[in-house]
């Protein structure tokens, strides 16, 4: 694999990989606004 | 050779992403997946399972000669409260004055529901007549003061304030200290009361809200604290019985004794169960319509009390 190839796959990854984690992270805010009391110690909270 | 380090390295990068994002899951997200039905996570209750004049409904139902035809008040009310005040619509007001849209009722309906944060700025307001909730914070108090208006609170039944763990927490029992010490950060693992040593995740609900207020009664001042790595452990929170009990059922949690005693019905009309807090009937003491007192004067009755007592809750004596 050439050095650009392997540099152009890298990047695609890290904006895949960071995008993501960043729609995990914003998900996980929306879920915590609206999560039960009841619902939390449910799933082991 | 060179090939071979660089699909390492693009294999390193995808798992480092993947085991990230599984880790920000198990410990947070699936925590907070809310696993009630899409009216409950909306609205705290499903309204339709407790709507009046409704042939499916589980509301409760009682014979009374006491009915309402006209300056009909507009009730309102906390969600666990719900089944309570639509039994007291159902047994007293004509079918036509309850409108139901499917999600909601209209503005127009004598029955509304919006739950005690706002239940309590409508009655204030003149929105609704009166509320059906458990006690007031002190900002909604301050709103009323603000607004100039002075609110009567009728107690009407009692209700269990009950602690809820996990089931898998081997905590069946706490002592109102210990709850206190939880609730104030001075007992910050199980361990220290009983468990195992797990941290303790201590969950409170948005200010304003029934339960909330009412623990903040509870801890009598004492200021209540978060553990910044309760996320790490197992939670305790508070609600009231039958919302936890009948109305949720959510069979993953379960309700804990206090002092050794069970938060059952017979334990909290015999007041052994040391947490019961009266639960009120509200509304404005400048509130010009007669209806409003003969409605709270037949709650008070034996009809209206059964209502009460076929809805779950317990009586006032």
């Amino acid at each position: 694999m050439n050095e650009k190839l392997f540099r152009i796959i890298s990047i695609i990854i890290l904006i895949l990989g960071a995008v993501s984690t960043a729609v995990l992270v914003a998900y996980t805010f929306y879920l915590h606004e609206h999560c039960s009391i009841i619902s939390y110690i449910a799933n082991g909270g | 050779m060179r090939l071979f380090q660089q699909l390492s390295t693009l294999f390193l990068l995808i798992m480092c992403f993947v085991g990230f994002d599984i880790s920000v899951y198990n410990l947070f997200t699936k925590r907070y997946i809310n696993n009630t039905s899409e009216q409950m996570q909306a609205k705290s209750i499903e309204l339709d399972k407790y709507l009046p004049f409704d042939d499916d409904s589980e509301v409760a139902e009682t014979d009374t000669d006491f009915k309402l035809t006209e300056n009909l008040p507009v009730v309102d009310g906390a969600a666990a409260l719900y089944p309570v005040f639509s039994g007291f619509v159902n047994a007293v007001y004509p079918k036509e004055s309850v409108i139901f849209d499917g999600e909601n009722f209209t503005p127009e309906s004598s029955l509304q529901y919006t739950n005690t944060l706002k239940a309590y700025k409508s009655v204030v307001d003149g929105g609704a007549d009166i509320i059906f909730c458990a006690e007031p914070s002190d900002e909604q108090l301050q709103y009323a003061e603000e607004q100039g208006v002075e609110l009567e609170f009728i107690p009407i039944g009692r209700e269990a304030f009950v602690f809820i763990v996990n089931n898998e927490n081997p905590v069946n029992n706490l002592t109102v200290e210990q709850i206190r010490g939880i609730y104030s950060g001075k007992y910050k693992n199980w361990s220290q009361v009983g468990g195992d040593n797990t941290i303790i995740d201590p969950v409170q609900r948005i200010e304003g809200s029934g339960s909330q207020s009412v623990m903040m009664s509870f801890m009598n001042g004492i200021q209540m604290k978060k553990n910044l790595f309760g996320f790490m452990g197992r939670a305790v929170g508070f609600s009231f019985r039958y919302y936890v009990s009948e109305i949720v059922e959510n069979g993953r949690v379960k309700m804990l004794s206090v002092n050794g005693v069970y938060p059952d019905k017979e334990n909290i009309s015999s007041e052994k169960y040391p947490i019961t807090v009266d639960f009120y009937a509200v509304y404005r003491k400048d509130n010009s319509n007669p209806n409003v007192k003969l409605l709270v004067e037949w709650i008070l009755s034996d009809d209206g009390q059964e209502i009460i007592e076929k809805s779950g809750y317990v009586p006032i004596e």
